[in-house]
């Protein structure tokens, strides 16, 4: 997913650098360029999201959702980096966890973290 | 048959929701693990592998070798094997091992499986709160004492996950707890040798919390009254750690002083769950400060919303009742819904100060001992005739008409002057009556009754009892209450403790004293009664109040926090106010509109917080 998701961000660099050569007189457009973004939150205390079947999912506006999840150790992390081009994104982020309401292993998931507005320049 | 036909649409049923969950998280299909990992809930030190189809059953062996493990047994389901995994490892070490392993397709814990069973408790049947099938709660009190099935606190999908909360103190912050109870006695707090009462006593000032008066254990078993142990009751914990907190007396009465000590000892000494079953209905800031220590000290406290059957946060705030009116976080104020999920008729409810309901009728649980009560309607068949001793007249028998919000009510009264409430009675007057009652065999007797009074200053009605009998105005009696007074014309509560006056012959008696000047209406007194306990280990009761649903929060709260060690205050409130159960009787009614919901708390999952992004 990851190696999609950068095969992904190369195909619309390359667009932008196209768009940039076609540009004709007067001030050239914003040039795209991709950044590193590390997103970091604090770490639930539901035993579910930090056990095995547990952990978190990112949701970053016009991006795939990036699942981290529980490893191994104490508990589940809780950050990730991603590559983001030139732009404004909306970040989320909600836990989830095996155990569902009914008492069954159908999953369960939190409500959205509170977005949080990220500009790339 | 039934045991592996339902493995395997488990396990079907297991796939399916696995395929579902990662269309969405976008994981590659090697990568799933799901568990509940819940104690007891698989077999220790073995997982299920199954390796991709390529493998052979030498490299299966070879593979699991490589990790420290063995093949206990091909499972003959293509590519399964059962796995005897390293006795260092833990389950989810285990796991992630084969997660890493792109030869692996997928792996899980070797599940338990169980026939669903209830508790073998004798008199679970009567446990509505717990499994609401619509039983008729055949001792009840309150009507109706018939339920609609399925309005329960869904404690049986949770006892699956979780039964045990020892880990986690309980403070029973009430009348004491009769910590010798069969199905207490092994779930009281470990006190250590300063507190080998399991709590401590802030009436008497002992370190001795026996309850005498029966609220705090009724309380207390609700909490967690051994379970699955074939003898009366259960508590929403079926193990559970409770630390008796003493502050109310055997007249069921306690002070600001006496609560807050509670309140501090109990954060001091570790709970992590205060029950207060109390209320009062004026703003008492000691009362505020010691749950704000308590938020302080990471501690949830789970409160009665009052049992008047009023909307405390009507304006003006005439109605409002502590401490459900103070806003701390860590509280949870709790109204009382009957079997049927009606809210009960004696409900407080309150749109910003009641928080979530709970079941609070016909609710069967410990007793302190077997409880009797002596009424006394002043006389006899009927007669007219007064049948208490006198002695300087003044006192009569007559009925009275009570204006009651259900319409009027005669009563029989005891009454001085005899036209009570029309007076005066007399001048210098030394008006006695009184009466024996056998207490014998007795450990708490608390008189109570309701008077009217209209006594001027200089005047007195006086209150008396004296062990052995004769005329408690005499030599040996001993002064209840006395004094001057005005109820204007209406009738409060009076209760005393009368466990001094405790053997075969107890006199109770009134006397009205005046003087010479001028007098007013006199005094009224009407249901009169002793009621009366003795200790036992084996008794068990039906009570109503919210005093009985606050503990099935507390209940919860104490499952919430055993189950995720690493809640705080705020993540236990917030699993219990977000995931209730909807229920119309508490819309508008309550902050949430819900009913506590054992197994959707156990399940809730608070959103993450605090996300930051920094750009590189």
């Amino acid at each position: 997913m990851t190696y999609m998701r950068h095969v992904g961000a190369a195909l619309l660099l390359a667009a932008g650098v196209a768009a940039c050569g076609g540009g004709g007189e007067g001030n050239p457009p914003p040039k795209k360029t991709t950044h590193s973004v590390t997103l970091v939150w604090q770490a639930n205390r539901e035993s579910g999201v930090n056990r095995a079947g547990g952990g978190y999912q990112v949701s970053i506006s016009g991006q795939p959702t990036i699942v981290v999840p529980y490893t191994a150790g104490p508990a589940a992390p809780t950050s990730t980096m991603v590559s983001l081009i030139t732009g404004t994104y909306t970040v989320t982020v909600r836990a989830f966890a095996v155990l569902d309401p009914q008492g069954g292993n159908a999953g369960n998931f939190s409500a959205n973290s509170q977005a949080l507005i990220v500009n790339v320049p | 048959m039934k045991t592996p036909l339902r493995s395997i649409v488990v396990a079907a049923l297991f796939v399916a929701v696995l395929t579902l969950l990662y269309q969405v998280a976008a994981v590659p299909a090697a990568s799933p693990i799901r568990s509940t990992f819940a104690p007891g809930s698989y077999v220790p030190g073995e997982v299920l592998v199954k390796f991709k189809p390529t493998h052979s059953a030498s490299s299966r062996a070879s593979a699991v070798a490589i990790l420290g493990h063995a093949v206990v047994a091909d499972l003959k389901l293509p590519g399964w094997v059962q796995v005897k995994i390293d006795a260092d490892q833990t389950m989810d070490q285990a796991l992630a091992a084969y997660q890493g392993n792109p030869e692996v397709e997928f792996v899980q814990p070797n599940y338990v499986y169980r026939a669903a069973a209830l508790p073998t408790d004798a008199q679970f049947g009567q446990l509505w709160a717990f499994r609401n099938n619509g039983q008729t709660i055949t001792t009840g009190t309150y009507s109706p004492n018939f339920g609609t099935p399925g309005a329960d606190i869904n404690t049986e999908k949770a006892w699956d996950h979780l039964t045990d909360c020892s880990s986690v103190v309980v403070a029973v912050i009430d009348s004491g707890v009769n910590y010798n109870q069969q199905d207490l006695a092994g779930n009281m707090w470990d006190g250590g040798q300063i507190y080998p009462n399991h709590g401590t006593d802030f009436v008497s000032n002992d370190n001795d919390p026996m309850d005498l008066h029966g609220h705090g254990t009724h309380v207390a078993g609700i909490v967690g009254a051994a379970g699955n142990n074939a003898t009366g009751t259960t508590g929403v914990c079926w193990r559970a750690s409770i630390m008796a907190v003493r502050v109310l007396d055997a007249a069921g009465s306690g002070t600001t002083a006496t609560i807050v000590q509670g309140i501090n000892f109990a954060v001091t000494n570790g709970a992590k769950v205060i029950n207060l079953s109390v209320e009062a209905g004026f703003f008492d800031p000691v009362l505020s400060q010691a749950i704000a220590t308590a938020q302080n000290g990471d501690v949830v406290v789970v409160a009665a919303a009052g049992n008047s059957g009023l909307d405390t946060d009507a304006i003006g705030g005439a109605n409002a009742t502590y401490p459900c009116n103070f806003t701390q976080p860590n509280l949870v104020c709790v109204a009382a819904l009957d079997q049927n999920y009606a809210l009960a008729t004696f409900s407080n409810t309150g749109a910003t100060s009641v928080d979530v309901g709970a079941p609070g009728t016909n609710i069967l649980s410990t007793a302190a001992g077997t409880e009797a009560t002596i009424t006394d309607t002043f006389h006899n068949n009927n007669n007219g005739v007064l049948n208490w001793t006198t002695s300087g007249g003044g006192w009569a028998y007559r009925k009275l008409t009570l204006s009651t919000p259900a319409g009027p009510v005669t009563v029989d009264a005891l009454v001085n002057p005899g036209t009570f409430p029309t007076g005066p009675y007399a001048d210098s007057a030394n008006n006695r009556v009184y009466k024996t009652f056998d207490l014998s065999g007795k450990n708490v007797a608390t008189l109570s009754f309701f008077a009217s009074v209209d006594v001027l200053p200089g005047d007195s009605l006086n209150v008396n009892y004296r062990s052995g009998g004769g005329d408690p105005f005499a030599g040996g009696g001993v002064q209840l209450i006395g004094g001057s007074g005005n109820t204007g014309l209406s009738f409060v509560p009076f209760s005393f403790d009368l466990s001094p006056c405790i053997n075969a012959s107890c006199s109770v008696g009134f006397q009205l004293l005046s003087d010479a000047s001028v007098t007013d209406l006199g005094a009224g007194i009407v249901f009169f009664s002793i009621k009366t306990l003795q200790l036992n280990n084996t008794s068990y009761m039906i009570a109503n109040g919210t005093s009985m649903a606050t503990p099935m929060v507390t209940g919860l709260a104490a499952m919430l926090r055993a189950y995720n060690p690493q809640f705080t205050y705020a993540d236990t409130v917030s699993a219990i106010k977000n995931a209730g159960r909807s229920v119309p009787a508490l819309a508008g009614k309550t902050t949430t509109g819900r009913a506590v919901d054992a197994m959707s708390s156990l399940a809730y999952i608070n959103p993450p917080a605090g996300l930051t992004a920094t750009v590189q």
